[in-house]
C-alpha cells in the first residue's frame, strides 16, 4: 500500500476477488498486490491458479466481484475509463498473440495508435521504427497467418509498445513458442527494461524466466501465497 | 490505414454474404426510386400538362377520385363563363383508353370553339375534324409506330390520325386529342364533361385571381376549383398511388435493414475475439461499437449507389413497356434519390445498434478468450 511520502504505486489491487458461475468458481480470492514503477515482476503458479484473472483485473479487462483496483493512485472503474488507461499507458502481450487476421503486420500495430496519434505520417513513422527495432521490418505488409509464432509475438510486442506505455503486461508470452524463440522474446523484453523505466509484469510457467525477474508473486487456487524480491533488488 | 480500414476488410472478407446484403439494400433503394419516380412522374405530367394548355384554373367534380372519374354537368359551363374576370371556359372530357389492344393512353376531347386548341402545337397535319379523327402526341405516336394518315383503334372504333402534336409536357405528348362531342358519344357521357379549364382575363394580380376563384367556387356546391399545379396532387387517386408507393418502398427499406442487422450479427458473432483485442489495446466500448455501425453504414452506402442505378434502370424499363406508353414517364430528381438514400442511412445505422451493443456486452477478457 501507498505510504504518504512515496509516489503512488503504478498498479494496485486491494482485496480483489473474482468468482464465476455465481460463486462456484473462485478464480481470485482476496488478492492484494502493489506494483511499483519500474518493477519487473513475475507471476507464477499452476494453471488455473488465477494468474490471468489477476492480470486482467489489474488492467481492467475484467471487473473484480469484490475489492478495489487502482492505477497510478486512482481508483478506476468502468470499461471506458479502463480502455483509455490501456490505450495510453498499458501494453498487452498474450500467449496466443491475438493479432487481427484481416490486418497486415503494420496495420495491426497502427490499430493501437488510431485514436492516440492523429497524424497518419507520425503513426507510419512510429510503426516503421518499432518493426525495425523488433527485427520484423521486412514483414510489415504481410498478414499474421504468414508469420511464424516468434514473428507474431514480435508484432504483438510492437503493438504493445506503440503508444509508449508505462507498463507492459504479458500473459505467458512464451507459452506458445519454442525454447530458442522464447529466449529471444524474453531478451527483447529485458532489453526494453534496461533501456527505459518501463514496468513489466509477466505471467510465466518457466522457472528460468521467473528467476530473472526482480520479484516473484506466486498464486495457488486464487490466493497469493508468496511475494518475494530477488536478493539485492531495491524497490 | 484509417478508421474505415477494419470494417472494410471485414466486409471484403465475406464476399458472398456482403454482396447479398448489399444487393438487398440496392433492391430496396431501387424500388423506392422507381416507385416514387414513376408516381411523381405521373403527377408531374398531369400538373404540367394542365398548365401548358393555357388554363389558369381547373373546375372538377368535388372530391373526385381521379382525373378520369370526375364528372361535371355541362349546365355549369355558361355559369362559370359568366363569373366576372373569366375570359373563357372550356369543357374537357378525359379518359384512359386502350389503343390497338396494347397500350393505354389518355384521350381528351375539346369543344370546337375551345381556347385550348390555340395551345396545341402541331408538328404535322391538322386538328381533328368529323367523327373519327384524332391528334396524337408525338411520343405516343412514336411508341405506337404511327404517323399522320395512319389509323388507330380506340374503344373498338377506328380513328384516323389527322395530326401530331408537339408539347414540352409529357402529358400532352402522350395524349390523343379529339373533338368533345365525339368523345362524349364514344364514352356514353352526353351533356357532361370531366372538368372545365378556365382562363382569366389578363392582366390579373394574385389577389384578383383569388377573388375570381371564389366566384367560380360559388357557382355550384358540387365543384372544386384548383389551380393547375395543385390540381393533380389533390386527387384521391394520386394520393392513394403516392401512399402505396411510399409504404411499399419504406417496407422494402425496413426489410433490407433487417438483412443488414442479421448480416452484422453473424459477422460480429464470428469476430468476438477481434472486439476483445480492440478493447485490450484501448478502444473504448463506444469506439468499438462505432466500428460495427460503420460496417453497416458502408454496406448501406454501397447498396444505395447500386440501388440508384437499379432504380433508374427499372424506371426506364417500365416506361418503355408499351402497355404503359403515355401513362408512366420516368421522373428522377435529386430529392427522390436523397430521400431513398436518407431512409437507408437512417435505418441502416439503427439496425446496426443491436449488433454493436452485443459486441460490448461481454467483458473484454471473456471476448478475447472466446467465451460468451
Ligand atoms: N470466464 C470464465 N468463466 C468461468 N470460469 C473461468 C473464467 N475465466 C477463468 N475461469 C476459471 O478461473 C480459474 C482461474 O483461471 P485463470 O485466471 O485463467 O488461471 P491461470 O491463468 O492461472 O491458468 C480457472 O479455474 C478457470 O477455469
Ligand atoms: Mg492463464
Amino acid at each position: 500500500m501507498t505510504e504518504p511520502n512515496e509516489t503512488p504505486a503504478l498498479a494496485e489491487l486491494r482485496h480483489c476477488s473474482r468468482s464465476f458461475d455465481r460463486g462456484r468458481i473462485v478464480a481470485l480470492n482476496d488478492a492484494s498486490l502493489t506494483i511499483g514503477r519500474g518493477e519487473y515482476v513475475a507471476v507464477t503458479g499452476p494453471s488455473g491458479s488465477g494468474k490471468s484473472t489477476l492480470l486482467d483485473i489489474m488492467c481492467g479487462l475484467e471487473e473484480p466481484t469484490g475489492g478495489e483496483v487502482f492505477f497510478d493512485g486512482r481508483r478506476v472503474r468502468g470499461r471506458a475509463s479502463w480502455a483509455r488507461i490501456r490505450a495510453a499507458r498499458i501494453g498487452f502481450v498474450f500467449q496466443s498473440f491475438y493479432l487481427i487476421p484481416s490486418l497486415t503486420v503494420a496495420e495491426n500495430v497502427e490499430l493501437a495508435m488510431l485514436w492516440q496519434t492523429k497524424a497518419p505520417a507520425a503513426r507510419a513513422a512510429r510503426v516503421a521504427d518499432l518493426l525495425d527495432q523488433l527485427g520484423i521490418g521486412d514483414r510489415r505488409g504481410q498478414y499474421p497467418m504468414q508469420l511464424s509464432g516468434g514473428e507474431r509475438q514480435r508484432v504483438a510486442i510492437a503493438r504493445a509498445l506503440a503508444n509508449r506505455p508505462e507498463m507492459i503486461v504479458a500473459d505467458e508470452p512464451t507459452g506458445s513458442l519454442d525454447t530458442q524463440t522464447s529466449v529471444e522474446i524474453i531478451a527483447l523484453l529485458e532489453e526494453l527494461k534496461r533501456t527505459s523505466d518501463i514496468t513489466i509484469v509477466i505471467v510465466t510457467h518457466n522457472p528460468d524466466i521467473a528467476a530473472r525477474c526482480d520479484r516473484q508473486v506466486s498464486l495457488v487456487d486464487g490466493h497469493i501465497v508468496a511475494d518475494e524480491r530477488r536478493q539485492g533488488v531495491q524497490t | 490505414m484509417n478508421l474505415l480500414t477494419l470494417p472494410w476488410r471485414n466486409i471484403a472478407a465475406q464476399k458472398v454474404r456482403s454482396t447479398l446484403t448489399v444487393l438487398g439494400i440496392a433492391v430496396a433503394v431501387g424500388a423506392f426510386i422507381a416507385l416514387t419516380g414513376l408516381t411523381r412522374g405521373m403527377q408531374y405530367s398531369f400538373d404540367h400538362g394542365l398548365g401548358d394548355i393555357g388554363a389558369d384554373y381547373v373546375v372538377s367534380q368535388r372530391n373526385t377520385y381521379s382525373l378520369t372519374s370526375s364528372s361535371v354537368s355541362e349546365d355549369i359551363g355558361p355559369k362559370l363563363a359568366a363569373v366576372p374576370g373569366v375570359a373563357a371556359v372550356s369543357g374537357v372530357v378525359l379518359s384512359v383508353t386502350e389503343v390497338d389492344n396494347e397500350a393505354n393512353i389518355f384521350v381528351t376531347g375539346w369543344p370546337d370553339d375551345s381556347f385550348l386548341w390555340q395551345s396545341l402545337k402541331l408538328a404535322s397535319g391538322r386538328p381533328p375534324q368529323g367523327d373519327r379523327e384524332v391528334v396524337l402526341g408525338q411520343s405516343v405516336a412514336r411508341a405506337l409506330g404511327k404517323g399522320v394518315g395512319d389509323t388507330i383503334s380506340m374503344q373498338y372504333e377506328d380513328f384516323r390520325i389527322s395530326g401530331l402534336a408537339v408539347s414540352t409536357s409529357v402529358f400532352n405528348q402522350n395524349i390523343a386529342v379529339t373533338r368533345l362531342a365525339v368523345l362524349q358519344d364514344m364514352l356514353g357521357r352526353p351533356s357532361a364533361v370531366s372538368l372545365y379549364q378556365v382562363r382569366l382575363e389578363r392582366p390579373f394580380t394574385p389577389e384578383r385571381a383569388e377573388e375570381i376563384r371564389a366566384g367560380l367556387a360559388a357557382v355550384s356546391p358540387l365543384i372544386d376549383v384548383s389551380n393547375s399545379e395543385e390540381f393533380a396532387g389533390n386527387m384521391q387517386f394520386e394520393k392513394t398511388m403516392d401512399a402505396v408507393a411510399k409504404v411499399v418502398s419504406l417496407l422494402m427499406i425496413l426489410a433490407s435493414s433487417i438483412l443488414v442487422a442479421n448480416t452484422l450479427l453473424m459477422s460480429v458473432s464470428e469476430r468476438g475475439q477481434e472486439f476483445g483485442i480492440l478493447a485490450a489495446i484501448g478502444w473504448t466500448p463506444a469506439r468499438v461499437r462505432m466500428l460495427v455501425v460503420a460496417e453497416g453504414v458502408m454496406m448501406c452506402v454501397l447498396g444505395s449507389v447500386i440501388g440508384i442505378g437499379l432504380g433508374v434502370f427499372a424506371m426506364y424499363v417500365v416506361s418503355w413497356m408499351r402497355i404503359f406508353a403515355g401513362l408512366l414517364e420516368p421522373y428522377l430528381t435529386t430529392a427522390i434519390v436523397a430521400q431513398a438514400v436518407g431512409w437507408v442511412l437512417l435505418v441502416g445505422p439503427l439496425s446496426a445498434l443491436y449488433p454493436a451493443w452485443r459486441v460490448t456486452r461481454i467483458p473484454p477478457s471473456a471476448a478475447i478468450r472466446g467465451q460468451r
